[in-house]
């Protein structure tokens, strides 16, 4: 018997299905990643191009994929069918023996889908059910990620034009064509001529109203994020929508309504949307009551009210909200956990995050928690772009695109538990201890609260008793709510005697339950903790909640007395790699600890290494046991150990200021205090970047005046964003301008060059803007005042200068943008333009586009008679070509830049050229079917350049030298002439430290390393690679300088004994 | 930091509206490049300039002059010597 049909879905997110069920994959990314590569390809692949693609990363690639191919073959292989096929040394997938869906779409449709027919095409969209591999990205692999964008781009756009084709052809029964042409907006929302397509359909189906609401959308899209004013046609489209005209066509439908997504896919979507939110798990930190917990007692009355208040939401179809208050240990958690229970018990879902002190570290921080609980299937296309940045706030890596302003990303996660609350209800979004809620947390509440008044999901909060901040974010929405009377308020008392002795006798029969009432006073968390230590047989009377449970953790053995303030420092939930390297002991010594404080109920398993202490009031009375100075040591220990952290792998600057802060570690609290404010801008937490800007500032005082310039800068250039403009200081531009005079008396270029950069940045704000929204209505104001040019030159040559000078690539960026965004409103061609974006693009590794704009500055130049740059632009393509691969290009280049520099006089830029074109020329010599290098030829070349390096040295251009030894060096390490490049990286590294220039030192440093590795000094090769110049380079480093670790990273790695 | 030196000859002779509308371009590209300008000698005839920078190398002065649209004729680095 043959086994079933076997079909692999790569349209949307990956999956495998055996007749109609879904088959579990490998949990490891590369392994997917791998099916859907060889699945999408499926030519034959040499293993060792496998291994490049996905595990380059590693020890034995060849480990890596045989692993792989083992997991895969698992999930794919039957009796009878073997679709992973291994023939020598390549592998390749038999497309024979499963569907394909992205080889089905190539057959319906072919390369030119207005062939087709509308059956095929339909069938072809219908295949589509989101972006290629959704989710499915590998950060380390940058092959597959290139081949994985490349051919989600490829098919995004087949996606668009099959919408297009099926829009045109069936033009003429717009009910059919309506969803296509909807579709195609959704994936392409600023297509005007889409938006003019759709509105006509609308108004030959009578539905204005719609259709206006498309215009809208429309022009509100091209103003916000281009803009631009609509187009002659879309008006058009608008006024055939307002003037009286007859449907051309009637629905054949009763019903009418097809929107976007509707039809079949869509049900399918909403049902397994409906799955997953039935298979949802208890929230990490709010398990549903179980067996091993206490009963809950004298609480029935407040369940079943806050049962109802859901139950209404859900059968009424309206947004609800409750909070529930008390003291702390009241059981305010307990109720949560039991209200939770019942919904997701009667059908329904729950979500929660958890917030905890200081929240303004971490903005969004319980709402990012609880999306990260979702399930990938829940989040579309749309959410996910949109809420990635929310989601990785805490992440690394430069800004990711997404919405561009604050509602958008409300208006997302509105949609997202609108979607939720669509595909089952209803729905429960819990928020424990609200009275240490963030800003952004409680503004995205409120928005929810507010706009899904008409869906059933209800938020359920709890709150400290007395504890929310008059006048806070918090204590204003819990206003709002109640004016508005959508709030239900639950405040719970203390327990009566027969309340607490039932709750007593349920989990210690024999206590003498009175005894636990008189003690507690009717505090259940209380009354248990004494339950407790009754049993274990001390009867002592306790005076307060907080002296039984300082005495029970003095109870504790040696080793869990002393892990306790670590963890409880960490905060209440940490995982335990970090807190194995926070306390510096083995691994197993503290599992073994933590399981203990487990059994004892102090501390709660939340997920696989995560745990929770119980209760925050034993998290607290953990934290107060040490003394003061003790525990300013253990978060100066965390502070370092998270700082640690690699980018890439979770650093949260915000946790790391925290514990600087409370360790006394004023200069890398103020650091960590800037980076995570500039992270809280991603998401528009434009108050906790404040906050976290002055806590910051509040770190200088006793810092040395270097450090304080430095990080002074670093901190005040959050407010040079145009959103903080309602939070500036005053005196912020003279402050600025102050610590840029002291940057210049201390002999800090760099710094001086930031300050001036910043200063100018706020004095464009300040000039004529004061009433504008918007960075490009702000600049076009500006040019209108000053002319458009001068502003245009003025953004254009601060980005050029920091980035000739390698500062402050981020503000470089921004000026940059700002300023092609100006000379394109205004149609400008402005040299110092190009230059910027050229410079920007070689510094991005973005070779190709640095190679035409230093073209389009050469260009424009000559077109002005405004030559100033064309000489350095010649000379930094050569270095492109080089970066490129390209020496034989290089030499032309360098031909070319040479003449023209003898003839402009220009001996530095002719020196340059004259050195980089020798280089290259080597270079092409020692490429394979080039012959032998004769020594004759290598040392003509080699002379030619250590010539142009003496003239370089006499004029003393020390950039130029450092960038001629480094290519030069690569040149020595080709011919394993390991001295000669050690001696010439190391001029480049004493020319670099003498500039000060990040990403020239730490390429510099990982070519010592390669040199190292190479004459096998092993020691030698990680010392470079671990210099500050590496793991802590003053900035995101050039993509060239990246290229130069990763590669020297990879050699270590090989030659490293194994 | 080096001692930079620019050497410029002047044709016609320098005026004062000349030189502040150099310093006003100048200035702010030696700002932002963190170049400190100690002093300039100008010759009596005011056709020879010389002026004295504070800089990382003599590379940095020519960039700014470059940003700032300022020709010259020698830009080198040096010691300074005291009698």
């Amino acid at each position: 018997m043959s086994p079933p049909e076997l079909s692999i879905r790569l349209l949307g997110p990956l999956e495998v299905l055996e007749g109609a069920e879904r088959l579990s994959l490998p949990p490891s990314r590369k392994a997917r990643a791998l099916l859907a590569y060889l699945a999408a390809t499926r030519r034959p692949h040499a293993r060792s191009a496998l291994c490049d693609l996905f595990w380059q990363d590693v020890n034995d690639p060849r480990a890596g994929l045989r692993w792989a191919l083992s997991k895969l073959r698992g999930v794919v292989d039957r009796e009878g069918r073997t679709p992973i096929v291994s023939a020598r040394d390549r592998i390749r997938f038999d497309a024979d023996q499963a569907e394909v869906d992205l080889h089905r779409v190539q057959a319906l449709v072919g390369d030119d889908p207005s062939t087709a027919s509308i059956a095929a095409l339909e069938t072809a969209v219908d295949a589509f059910n989101g972006e290629f591999v959704e989710g499915l990205d590998l950060s380390g692999c940058h092959q597959y990620e290139a081949w994985c964008m490349g051919t989600r781009e490829r098919l995004r756009k087949l996606h668009v034009s099959l919408h297009d084709v099926l829009t045109e052809r069936l033009r003429d029964e717009p009910e059919e064509a309506l969803p296509h042409a909807l579709a195609r907006l959704a994936l392409d929302p600023y297509d005007e001529e889409g938006y003019v397509v759709a509105m006509d359909l609308l108004a030959d189906l009578g539905r204005a109203e719609k259709g206006l609401e498309l215009y809208n959308r429309c022009r509100r899209a091209l103003s916000e994020h281009l803009g631009v004013s609509p187009s002659d046609e879309l008006e058009e489209a608008r006024r055939r929508l307002e003037s009286p005209v007859r449907p051309r066509q009637t629905p054949r439908h009763s019903g009418g309504e097809a929107e976007a997504g509707d039809g079949d896919g869509a049900e399918d979507r909403t049902a397994s949307l409906a799955q997953a939110l039935a298979d949802l798990p208890a929230p990490e930190h709010l398990p549903f009551p179980g067996p091993a917990d206490p009963p809950l007692v004298g609480r029935g009355d407040e369940v079943e009210g806050l049962a109802r208040v859901v139950e209404d939401s859900a059968s009424r179809k309206v947004g609800a909200a409750i909070l529930v208050t008390g003291e702390p240990g009241i059981g305010k958690t307990r109720l949560l956990r039991e209200l939770a229970g019942r919904v997701s018990t009667g059908g329904g879902w729950v979500l929660s995050g958890p917030v905890f002190e200081s929240e303004e570290v971490r903005p969004y921080g319980a709402w990012a928690d609880m999306l990260r609980q979702l399930p990938e299937v829940v989040f579309d296309q749309e959410t996910t772009r949109g809420l990635a940045g929310l989601l990785d706030i805490h992440g690394p890596g430069p800004r990711p695109d997404g919405p561009t302003e604050r509602t958008q990303l409300f208006d997302l996660a509105a949609h997202l538990l609108r979607r939720l609350a669509e595909a089952r209800a209803p729905g429960l979004v819990v928020l424990d201890d609200v009275q240490w809620l963030d800003p952004s947390s409680t503004a995205l509440l409120h928005y929810l609260t507010r706009t899904l008044g008409s869906v059933p999901v209800a938020f359920a909060l709890a709150a400290r008793h007395g504890e929310v901040e008059p006048g806070s974010a918090v204590a204003r929405m819990l206003r709002s709510l109640d004016a508005a009377g959508h709030l239900h308020r639950i405040h719970l008392g203390r327990l009566g005697a027969a309340d607490v002795g039932a709750l007593v006798r349920a989990v210690h029969a024999k206590v003498d339950a009175d005894s636990v009432f008189a003690a507690s006073e009717g505090n259940p968390f209380f009354a248990l903790a004494v339950a407790e230590s009754y049993q274990e047989g001390i009867q002592r009377t306790p005076a307060s909640l907080a002296d039984e449970l300082r005495h029970r953790l003095e109870r504790m053995g040696p080793e869990a007395r002393r892990l306790l303030p670590w963890a409880a420092a960490l905060g209440r939930a940490f995982d335990v790699p970090t807190l194995v390297r926070v306390v510096e002991r083995p691994t197993a010594e503290v599992l073994e600890t933590v399981a203990a404080l487990e059994h004892r109920g102090i501390l709660r398993a939340t997920g696989p290494d995560r745990y929770d202490f119980a209760h925050d009031l034993v998290r607290e009375a953990a934290y107060r046991r040490p003394s003061e100075p003790v525990r300013r040591q253990i978060h100066r220990r965390i502070a370092k150990v998270l700082d640690a952290v690699d980018p890439g792998e979770g650093r949260t600057p915000g946790s790391v200021a925290h514990h600087a802060e409370q360790g006394g570690l004023a200069g890398l609290a103020a650091g960590a205090y800037a980076e995570a404010a500039e992270r809280s801008l991603w998401v528009f937490a434009f108050d906790e970047a404040s906050i976290m800007v002055k806590r910051g500032l509040a770190q200088l005082e006793d810092l040395p005046t270097n450090k304080q310039i430095s990080l002074e800068l670093d901190l005040l250039r959050i407010y040079s964003f145009a959103s903080m403009r309602d939070r500036r200081p005053e005196g912020l531009e003279a402050r600025v301008a102050e610590l840029a005079d002291a940057a210049r008396e201390q002999g800090r270029t760099n710094l001086v060059a930031i300050g001036h950069a910043l200063q100018m940045e706020l004095q464009y704000q300040r000039g004529a803007f004061t009433e504008a929204k918007r960075s490009s209505l702000r600049y076009a104001d500006a040019g209108r005042a000053s002319g458009p040019e001068t502003a245009v030159r003025a953004l254009a040559e601060t980005a050029t200068c920091l980035l000739l000078l390698d500062q402050a690539p981020r503000d470089a960026r921004r000026l940059a943008s700002e300023a092609s965004s100006l000379s394109r409103e205004h149609n400008l061609r402005v040299d110092a333009v190009a230059l910027a974006q050229a410079l920007l693009n070689h510094y991005d590794g973005k070779l190709r586009d640095a190679s035409r704009a230093f073209e389009d500055v050469v260009q424009l130049g000559r077109e002005a008679n405004d030559r100033w740059w064309e000489c350095p632009a010649m000379t930094r393509l050569i270095m492109v070509e080089l970066d490129r691969n390209d020496p034989q290009r290089a030499v032309a280049r360098a031909r070319e830049a040479r003449w023209l520099a003898e003839r402009m006089d220009h001996p530095e830029e002719a020196a340059f050229a004259r050195g980089l074109g020798a280089i290259a020329a080597e270079w092409v010599r020692q490429r394979p079917g080039q012959g032998e290098t004769t020594e004759a030829e290598l040392s003509g070349d080699l002379e030619v350049v250590d010539e142009a390096l003496r003239q370089l040295r006499e004029l003393d251009s020390l950039w130029h030298v450092a960038q001629v030894q480094l290519y030069a060096a690569e040149v020595e390490l080709r011919r394993e002439a390991m001295g000669a490049a050690r001696t010439r990286a190391e001029e480049a590294l004493e020319a670099a430290r003498e500039l000060g220039r990040p990403s020239l030192l730490a390429a510099t440093q990982a070519l010592l390393a390669r040199c190292a590795a190479l004459e096998g000094d092993d020691a030698g090769a990680a010392a470079c690679l671990e210099s500050m110049e590496i793991t802590r380079p003053a900035h995101h480093l050039s993509h060239r300088a990246q290229r130069a670790v990763a590669r020297a990273q990879k050699l270590i790695k090989t030659t490293a004994p194994e | 930091m080096a001692n930079v030196i620019l050497e410029r000859s002047f044709e016609p002779p320098l005026t004062d509206e000349r030189f502040s509308e150099i310093t006003g371009r100048l200035s702010p590209c030696l700002d932002r490049s963190g170049i400190q300008w100690i002093r300039s000698h100008l010759s009596r005839d005011r056709r020879r300039l010389i002026c004295h920078f504070e800089a990382a190398d003599a590379g940095a002065v020519r960039d700014a002059l470059r940003q700032a649209r300022l020709d010259f004729e020698r830009v080198w680095s040096g010691e300074v010597l005291e009698p």
